[in-house]
Order: structure tokens, then C-alpha cells, then sequence
């Protein structure tokens, strides 16, 4: 009956699935990032050690124009805020609203970064994959999060699609906030960083 | 007798707004360090500092992760030992390489 209403309901009102805070969807859910922070942490390490073993990194600053990616990582930490407010909304309606807004913004960050990648690959020194060890792991690293940001937008794709309960919101939002936190490394470390 | 459901457990607004505030700081603030002049090591180190507190922001007020349920500290464990270890396996090498 709670998942009829929750899945299926024609109401204004917001539906719950009717599980607890901590069911099945969200320790799935945990358990899923926590094995994909291992992920994203093992590339980091090899990013790091790449980096240092190097004999030549370049400044990324003579690479990679900060501005795009400081527009993408801020558009990036709204759509944290639109998935949170989504998961407050009392709403269907404003529900679908917050996370329309949060699939914009997801949207946005994807299309930076296929610009960038159109810019780094068209650009009179193109930097391709196999350019070197800075441009293989900038395109691994980024590219890695990229298809994540992707699997999120299309999760939030669904979302919008059925009237989903809010425990199921609140889980999506969990995976939104993980890729948002996931971006900051890669943003500092590979934007910020100075070369040595 | 009807099953007792418990509503999610949702940060307060002004929380929310707080540290959306807060993390849009950090990240202009890591903007204007990387425009300033200063030691490379010391830039480093703020630089991972600002995006620790970044993080440590989102995980506790967007992610909740301070509900200490089993589940969810057992997925903080995995995700502060691989994020920890990758920042300071970095810094090790990097400090190393600077003295080599």
C-alpha cells in the first residue's frame, strides 16, 4: 500500500516509502560509496605517486583554465544544495522543482566538461590521453567523476519520472552529495596544485 | 494497530544554507591562495586543509553523517582511510621530494 502510494500515488502530497532512516536502500546505498571511495581513492593515490615520480609535471595553470572549472565546481555544490532542498521539500511538486533544478546544474557541469575537453583536444598543442603522464591522468581522474555525475543525472532522470518516496530521494541524494565531495579532490589537486 | 514510521532525519535550513555558504567560501578562498605568493609547500598544505574542511562539511550536514548508524560508519571508515591516505601519502611524497 505505502509503495502504491509512493511510486504510483496521483496525491500532492509528498509519499514515503515507508522505510526507516537507515533501511535496506540506504545502507545499500553506503555500503556502495564506500567501495567506490575506494575507488576514487586508489586513483588518487596513483595520481600522487604518478605526480611525484615524474620527471616533468606542468604547471596545471599552463594547461587547464581555472575559470570553467571553478564555474563547474560551484554549479556542481548548488546542485548539492538543490538535491538537499529537494529531499526537505513537503511537495510534490516542489520536489520535482528542486530536482529539475538539480538535473540542470548536473547538466551543466557535464557539458563544462565536454567543452574543456573539446577546448584541451582542439587547441593548438591538443592534449590528447596519451600526451603525457599529466594529461593521461587529468583525463582519467576527470573523466572517472564525469561518468559518475552522468549516472546521477540519469538517477535523478528517473526520479523525476515516477513519484518516488522520500526515503528514495533522500538515497538518491546521498549518491548526489558522494560525487559533489568527490569532485573537490579532484578539483584541488589537479586545478590547484602547483607543480614542483 | 498501524507500523510506526519514522520520517527522515533532515539538516535544519539554516544548516543547509550555512554550510552551502560555507563550502562556496572554502572554495573561493582556495581560488584566491592559488593567486597568491607564497611557498609552494605552504600552499599545498592550505590548499588540502581548505579542501578537508570542504569535505568534512558536506559529509556531516549533507550526507548526515553524523546518525552514527552501523552502516553509515562503516562506509565513513572506507571513505575517510581512502581520502586520508590518498592526501597523505601525497604530501609524504611531495614533502620527500622536496627535500631530496
Amino acid at each position: 500500500m505505502v509503495s502504491q502510494i509512493a511510486i504510483g500515488g496521483t496525491d500532492n502530497a509528498v509519499p514515503d516509502s515507508g522505510q526507516r532512516v537507515g533501511g535496506v536502500g540506504a545502507t545499500g546505498m553506503w555500503t556502495f560509496l564506500a567501495t567506490d571511495a575506494m575507488g576514487f581513492g586508489a586513483l588518487f593515490i596513483a595520481y600522487g605517486m604518478l605526480r611525484v615520480r615524474a620527471d616533468v609535471w606542468p604547471d596545471p595553470r599552463t594547461r587547464l583554465d581555472l575559470s570553467p572549472a571553478a564555474a563547474m565546481t560551484f554549479a556542481l555544490l548548488t546542485s548539492s544544495l538543490t538535491m538537499t532542498l529537494a529531499t526537505r521539500a513537503t511537495t510534490l511538486q516542489g520536489r520535482r522543482t528542486w530536482l529539475m533544478a538539480t538535473l540542470v546544474l548536473g547538466l551543466a557541469f557535464l557539458t563544462g566538461a565536454t567543452l574543456e575537453y573539446a577546448h584541451l583536444l582542439t587547441a593548438p598543442a591538443p592534449m590528447g590521453v596519451t600526451t603525457d603522464l599529466f594529461a593521461s591522468t587529468f583525463y582519467m581522474l576527470t573523466g572517472f567523476h564525469g561518468l559518475h555525475v552522468l549516472a546521477g543525472v540519469i538517477g535523478v532522470g528517473f526520479m523525476l519520472r515516477a513519484k518516488y518516496g522520500a526515503q528514495a530521494v533522500d538515497t538518491m541524494g546521498l549518491y548526489w552529495h558522494f560525487v559533489d565531495a568527490a569532485w573537490m579532490p579532484i578539483f584541488s589537486m589537479v586545478y590547484l596544485w602547483p607543480a614542483r | 494497530m498501524s507500523e510506526r514510521v519514522d520520517a527522515p532525519v533532515r539538516p535544519r535550513a539554516a544548516a543547509v544554507a550555512a554550510t552551502f555558504c560555507a563550502v562556496a567560501l572554502l572554495t573561493a578562498l582556495e581560488l584566491i591562495v592559488v593567486g597568491l605568493e607564497m611557498d609552494r609547500a605552504a600552499r599545498i598544505t592550505t590548499l588540502a586543509g581548505l579542501l578537508m574542511a570542504k569535505v568534512g562539511l558536506v559529509l556531516v550536514v549533507f550526507m548526515r553523517a553524523r546518525e552514527g548508524r552501523p552502516a553509515v560508519r562503516l562506509a565513513l571508515t572506507a571513505i575517510v582511510l581512502a581520502a586520508g591516505a590518498a592526501i597523505v601519502l601525497m604530501l609524504e611524497t611531495i614533502f620527500r621530494v622536496g627535500v631530496r
